[in-house]
């Protein structure tokens, strides 16, 4: 054996460490929320779902009852108010891509999107929170608007620009105008990619926690209407477990639990979605 | 040529500062076919698409000179939708919507222009589906996707979708070009068919495919007409023989200009 297959070998080995390692990091960072949480679940039960976490240091973890109507919410909210906005950006951005205000605005959602999201949650703080002078579901809702804004505006583009020219020829050659050509042809000629632009907005506003830090509130224990303070899932395992009390941690390690399984269905749903679509 | 289905005088047009058509100047009798020919590139799609204005789906494109349908100038005296109903077109790629069923692709031009509704739309879709020679293939499966179809079937939809607007003239940009020989030729049988009501004017690259539809045609060569006259005497040079000539011509022009510089 020569030096050089040696350094041959040797180069390869690491290639494939690092992949090991990756995959490791990966399935263990997936399966620690998945078994702990599951085991918390299973041994809480259905009180998990449906009472508040429980006082530091009792027995039981208690649940998590107000921090899924408030994620619910917010998270509704959020997408009401962001995909509306988003798809029509996306629409113009790809149909007047030659117009200065849709680079103007495909450069602001770009921006948008390298924001740190934390700044974000900061803005709302400062335009919103400190003018009404209290958290609120609201104001999580908007800075979680912001934040799944440009994805929105990304895949509503993407799907428009997929489609063939031809069919839009098609459409411009029966005489429909361009407005009627982009939603009665482009748009529900690909639904799919537009759903799937919906279902990345939910899965974005679900897992993003910087944004609703000074914004949301923190309230576990009740639900205070859409001005009153409120909770996401996230919020609440930044909450629970960092406190010292074993069965708060096991709340957090719960809600993590709900976290992972649903982002990872989702995403698996949006990967395959988007895979399926062809023309 | 007295009232001609389409005039197109002094027609230049450019994409972005190219100049792709020089001084186009055509009449095409009523309810005849209309061959353009020529080799890849020359401009022939373009020439068409500039005929029902769908050239301006190009925000780059620049059109000068004037194109006539019936009589009407189409630049000037037409709302761009409106042209739809002047001139129909069936393009290269059978492009029937996908997500809308046979009923819904020839229903939709009728529908958007507000031709009819109910029972007398389902009057235009079935003439537009027997003009196309589909009608007996489709007649239990109205609401069966268009994908469902072959692609002869296709297009022969795509004619049905543009015929159900009734206009006088119909676009066709190499509609066989996608088919295989045995739904190209009923193709070919639909539009001497066709013509008997309708002005035709085809896109095509195959002289022999000319020959057999089409009563006049014009060579198109790097956005020029080189020849125009019926088309028993546009071949008395064979077609291949021009377009090789022309391209020599071509490169020895190009080659003395590079020399002079």
């Amino acid at each position: 054996m020569n030096l050089r297959s040696i350094k041959n070998e040797i180069t390869l080995m690491l290639i494939a460490l690092s992949a090991v390692f990756i995959l490791l990091a990966i399935f263990s960072l997936i399966s620690a929320p998945l078994i702990f949480g599951l085991r918390v679940i299973i041994e809480a039960g259905l009180p998990f779902f449906t009472t508040t976490p429980a006082g530091p240091g009792e027995e039981s973890p208690g649940g998590i009852y107000y921090t899924l109507i408030g994620s619910v919410l917010m998270i509704s909210l959020s997408v009401a108010i962001a995909f509306p906005i988003g798809f029509f950006s996306g629409v113009y951005i790809n149909e007047y891509s030659q117009t200065k205000l849709a680079t103007l605005a495909e450069s602001a959602s770009h921006f948008l999107s390298e924001v740190p999201s934390i700044i974000l949650g900061i803005f709302i703080y400062a335009i919103y929170v400190l003018a009404t002078k209290k958290t609120s579901l609201v104001a999580g809702a908007l800075s979680l608007s912001l934040a799944i804004l440009p994805y929105t505006v990304v895949q509503v583009r993407e799907s428009l620009r997929v489609i063939p020219f031809t069919y839009r020829e098609a459409a411009y050659s029966l005489g429909l105008p361009r407005w009627k050509t982009v939603f009665f042809v482009l748009v529900p000629m690909n639904m799919r990619g537009i759903l799937v632009g919906l279902l990345s907005a939910f899965l974005r506003a679900f897992s993003e926690t910087a944004p609703v830090l000074f914004t949301a509130g923190a309230a576990f224990y009740g639900f205070y209407g859409l001005d009153g303070p409120s909770s996401t899932l996230p919020l609440l395992v930044w909450n629970f477990a960092r406190t010292p009390y074993e069965n708060w941690q096991k709340l957090a390690w719960g809600a993590s639990f709900i976290l992972a399984l649903v982002s990872i269905s989702l995403s698996l749903i949006i990967r395959k979605a988007t895979k399926e679509v062809r023309f | 040529m007295e009232n001609p289905a389409v005039r197109i005088q002094n027609l230049n047009v450019y994409y972005g500062n190219e100049q792709v058509l020089f001084n186009i100047n055509l009449s095409v009798p009523r309810n005849s076919v209309y061959a353009i020919l020529g080799p890849s590139g020359c401009g022939k799609s373009t020439l068409l698409r500039t005929i029902n204005r769908l050239i301006e789906l190009r925000p780059e494109a620049r059109v000068e000179g004037k194109v006539e349908i019936m009589g009407i100038d189409v630049y000037r005296e037409l709302p761009r939708e409106q042209v739809a109903r002047l001139a129909g077109m069936v393009f290269q790629m059978p492009n029937p919507l996908p997500h809308l069923s046979i009923y819904d692709n020839v229903a939709l031009g009728p529908r958007l222009h507000g031709v009819a509704k109910g029972r007398k739309l389902d009057e235009i879709v079935r003439e537009a589906l027997e003009q196309a020679g589909l009608w007996e293939e489709v007649k239990n499966k109205l609401k069966k996707p268009a994908t469902s179809l072959s692609g002869g079937q296709q297009q022969r939809l795509c004619i049905a979708r543009a015929l159900a607007l009734r206009p006088p003239v119909l676009l066709m940009d190499e509609p066989t070009a996608n088919l295989d020989p045995v739904n190209a030729s009923k193709i070919e049988e639909l539009i001497r068919k066709l013509s008997r009501e309708t002005t035709i004017i085809i896109v095509t690259h195959d002289p022999e495919q000319a020959k057999r539809v089409a009563n006049r045609g014009a060579i198109i060569f790097k956005g020029k007409i080189v020849k125009e006259n019926f088309i028993d005497t546009l071949f008395t040079v064979p077609y291949h023989e021009l377009i090789q000539k022309l391209t020599m011509e071509e490169r020895i022009i190009v080659e003395a200009l590079q020399e002079k510089r």
